[in-house]
């Protein structure tokens, strides 16, 4: 417990300057990009370890959401520092990956340190100074976030880490800037790859086919951090009935399911299924989302 | 000379008896119509010269006084003509047959004499009745609403001069029968079959119509809202005798039948468009019109595109949805109309329409998307009980040709849904398992001890309000009365779960 909110963020704000120990050693590296100082809220020890950034669209799909989700909780299992934006979409939910196993993680904003934007990710900005870690800004504590301070933090985001993972990314999507940037600077591109069908998607395919690496499953991205991950906790299905099994794998193998598709392929009574699919969604194994059913673990 | 004949006056849908008195006195030439007449009583004065003179009598050369009584209470309408120029030629000698003055009588009058068709006929015909008037002559264009009061005795006049030989003679106007109105065919009313796949959005309209949930789809331009909208008056019960004469009622007042569509026979479907005016929607005008929410009595009442409907708009639905009537205020006095009707609101999940469409790129910023999704949130939102998303159809539910369920299928539950809700609310002031208050929901919404740990566990896990747990029981409720059932199961309540509301478009 840091005892640091956004009521008295203003307060803690510490200026590390270029050069100095704390700065950090990834950063600097980046050359002349790199910002001359940091203003950090939190604990600026996170800035020289070991860390991966996870970015992604704002308007993001359930599994765009799922991917960036589950990275980070899978980072911060192994000890890797969470990297990202704390923008709608993806990035919160990268942070709230990590957070959901009291990970650190690190979101670096497009303003001042002390200003939460956007505003309605006040609950995320306290938790993760709650939970030891860290809010980063090239700007000056009370400066509004703009446009145009966005696109240049993306390059302290790919600048902080060894590996930049991209969870979704549209055919001109801002997080293309980030992978961009993070190719520049000479770091790994990671992309969680998509159905050829899917518009939102072609971003992701595009960088793999640019020849950023393929996350076929998580513990890719940990091989490359270099650090191996620990056992997959086997798919703990106990405590469901049959319907429920049946339902759950249907939506495993095809990545996400309307309820009429459930009910063609699985042949039974719309009725029925919507209470399996009510009981799964309470139960944390799927989450409905514009009429769809995804995965949620 | 002093003399009377009966008619009546349009209150809203209600109607009042008139006494049309005239008196022809000697003196200097001249018409006067007094007793609140509007400008188109007033103007009667000169149809009604004309016709009599047209018809082969001669209006009197003296001092004509017409009173319509009771003289305090403002009145409308063209049907006066017909009762005001019977009373003055009786006032200048007509000899009428024995029980004439039973009769009511009501008809515009064309220059020529012959008698025009008039608004409000059935309203007019069933409130006199009611106030204990059995005869009745009214214009032939409205004989087809004359069908269908029971116990009285109609006739339907071409012309003035046939009203007068029949107010001599007693004979000479034909005479209109009572017909049974076959409610249970209803042709006309589009198929569900017709939309193939949408099975879960079938369902949901299924259990909106068993007990008049309100209800909000949400999807994509194309996914099918208007289509399954359109089909939902088929799917609700056929309309009673007493609710087809109320809502025939309600488009005879505002001239909305004619003899191609005399009765009201299918539950009607209203859909104004997004643009409507408050006074459109609820009702108004100088002269009191009925508005799209008591058009929509006892139906649906589409809104499509909700969203964009104004602020005013939407806030003008607020009471009529809570109390099912309205009442409209003017200078002429307050007239209340019934407006019971199931609203079927539908959107697309952001401006642009296609956010979480995998075919199409959404155009829309997340701050708009928020913006749209705030404007429906607050009062309007508190009255919908269901909420359910459309997908667009993916290839193989396109390829399946297997077509859907019918309405004839679905209108089964539904039927069994509303006889269980009958049977349960018949010493009660409500109908619908929709309108059940918190002590009622007590009473009704009894679950099991899974019902209730599952609903328990709903509510921490899926962050439930207050609110949407009240809805959710209602919906079980209504989806254990659709199967017969007196128990509220647990994969009632799972069910109802999966239709709740308030969970955010883009979270």
């Amino acid at each position: 417990m840091s005892g640091i909110n956004m009521e008295n963020a203003a307060e803690h704000v510490v200026e590390v300057k270029r050069g100095s120990g704390p700065y950090p050693m990834m950063l600097n590296e980046i050359g002349d990009g790199a910002p001359e100082s940091l203003y950090c809220i939190g604990d600026i020890s996170l800035l020289n370890m070991r860390c991966a950034a996870v970015v992604g669209a704002r308007k993001a799909s359930q599994y765009g959401k799922w991917a960036a989700f589950n990275l980070g909780r899978k980072l911060a299992e192994s000890g890797i520092v969470t990297v990202s934006g704390m923008a709608y979409g993806c990035d919160a939910e990268a942070h709230k990956g990590a957070l959901s196993v009291d990970g650190r993680t690190i979101a670096v904003l497009g303003g001042g340190p002390d200003i939460c934007y956007p505003a309605r990710n006040r609950k995320l900005y306290n938790e993760i100074l709650e939970k030891d870690g860290l809010i980063v800004s090239e700007w000056k504590p009370g400066t509004e976030a703009r446009r145009a301070y966005f696109a240049l933090r993306n390059r302290i985001i790919s600048g902080l880490s060894l590996v930049t993972c991209v969870t979704e990314a549209g055919l001109s999507s801002g997080t293309l800037i980030t992978a961009e940037y993070a190719a520049d600077q000479g770091r790994t591109v990671m992309a969680v790859p998509y159905n050829i069908s899917n518009v939102k998607g072609i971003g992701c395919n595009k960088l793999i086919q640019d020849g950023a690496s393929i996350i076929v499953s998580f513990a890719d991205v940990l091989e490359e951090l270099g650090v191996t991950s620990g056992p997959d906790a086997a798919d703990n299905m106990t405590g469901l009935g049959h319907d429920e099994k049946e339902l759950l794998e249907l939506i495993k193998t095809e990545g996400e399911i309307s309820l009429n598709y459930a009910a063609l392929k699985t042949g039974r009574k719309i009725s029925d299924l919507n209470s399996t699919a009510a009981l799964l969604e309470i139960k944390g194994f799927v989450v409905n989302s514009m009429g769809k059913l995804y995965i949620a673990k | 000379m002093y003399s009377k004949v009966k008619s009546a006056a349009l209150r809203g849908i209600d109607a009042e008896e008139v006494l049309v008195e005239t008196d022809v006195a000697f003196g200097f030439p001249g018409f006067q119509i007094v007793g609140l007449p509007d400008t188109a009583i007033r103007e009667s004065k000169e149809r009604v010269r004309t016709a009599v003179v047209n018809s082969g009598f001669s209006f009197p050369d003296r001092r004509v006084t017409v009173n319509l009584s009771p003289a305090g209470v403002r009145k409308e309408g063209t049907h006066f003509d017909l009762p005001i120029a019977l009373c003055i030629l009786k006032s200048s000698g007509l000899d009428m047959a024995d029980g004439m003055e039973d009769f009511a009588f009501m008809g515009e009058l064309a220059l020529d004499g012959s008698v025009n068709r008039i608004s409000g006929a059935l309203p007019m015909i069933a409130g006199l009745r009611d106030a204990g008037t059995r005869r009745f002559v009214i214009p032939a264009g409205n004989r087809s609403e004359g069908t269908m009061v029971e116990d009285v005795e109609i006739y339907c006049a071409e012309s003035l001069a046939d009203v007068v030989d029949f107010a001599v003679s007693g004979r000479g106007l034909e005479k209109v029968e009572f017909k049974e109105v076959d409610f249970e065919s209803q042709a006309d009313v589009p198929d569900f079959a017709d939309v193939s796949g949408q099975e879960h959005a079938k369902r949901a309209l299924q259990i909106a119509a068993s007990a008049m949930h309100n209800i909000l789809m949400t999807g994509s331009p194309g996914s099918g809202k208007s289509m399954l909208a359109k089909r939902l008056p088929g799917i609700m019960p056929p309309l009673t005798y007493e609710e087809a004469l109320e809502v025939t009622k309600i488009y005879s007042v505002s001239g909305m039948l004619d003899e191609g569509k005399p009765l009201i026979r299918i539950r009607p479907f209203r859909s104004p468009d997004h643009t409507v005016t408050p006074a459109a929607l609820i009702g108004g005008g100088v002269k009191v019109k009925a508005g799209e929410v008591s058009l929509a009595h006892t139906g649906v009442l589409f809104l499509d595109e909700a969203a964009e409907f104004s602020k005013q708009a939407r806030e003008a639905l607020r009471l009529p949805m809570e109390n099912e009537k309205v009442t409209i205020s003017r200078v002429s006095g307050s007239v209340t109309m019934p407006c019971s009707f199931l609203a079927v609101a539908a959107m697309n999940p952001c401006p642009c329409g296609y956010l979480g469409d995998p075919n199409h790129e959404c155009t829309c910023t997340v701050s708009q998307i928020r913006r749209y999704e705030r404007k429906l949130s607050g009062p309007f939102l508190d009255r919908i009980d269901m909420c359910v998303t459309l997908t667009a159809p993916g290839y193989d539910e396109i390829h399946d040709h297997k077509p859907g369920i019918s309405t004839a299928r679905v209108k089964e539950a539904v039927l069994r849904a509303r006889e269980m809700q009958d049977r349960r609310y018949r010493d009660s002031s409500i109908k619908y398992n929709s309108q059940m208050k918190t002590e009622q929901i007590k009473k009704y919404c009894r679950l099991g001890e899974d019902g209730e740990r599952l609903l328990k566990s709903a509510y921490t896990e899926l962050n439930l309000s207050a609110r949407s747990y009240d809805r959710i029981l209602k919906v079980a409720r209504t989806i254990a009365d659709m199967d017969g059932r007196n128990d509220i199961e647990t994969a009632d309540v799972a069910e109802a779960v999966q239709y709740r509301c308030g969970r955010e478009i883009f979270g």
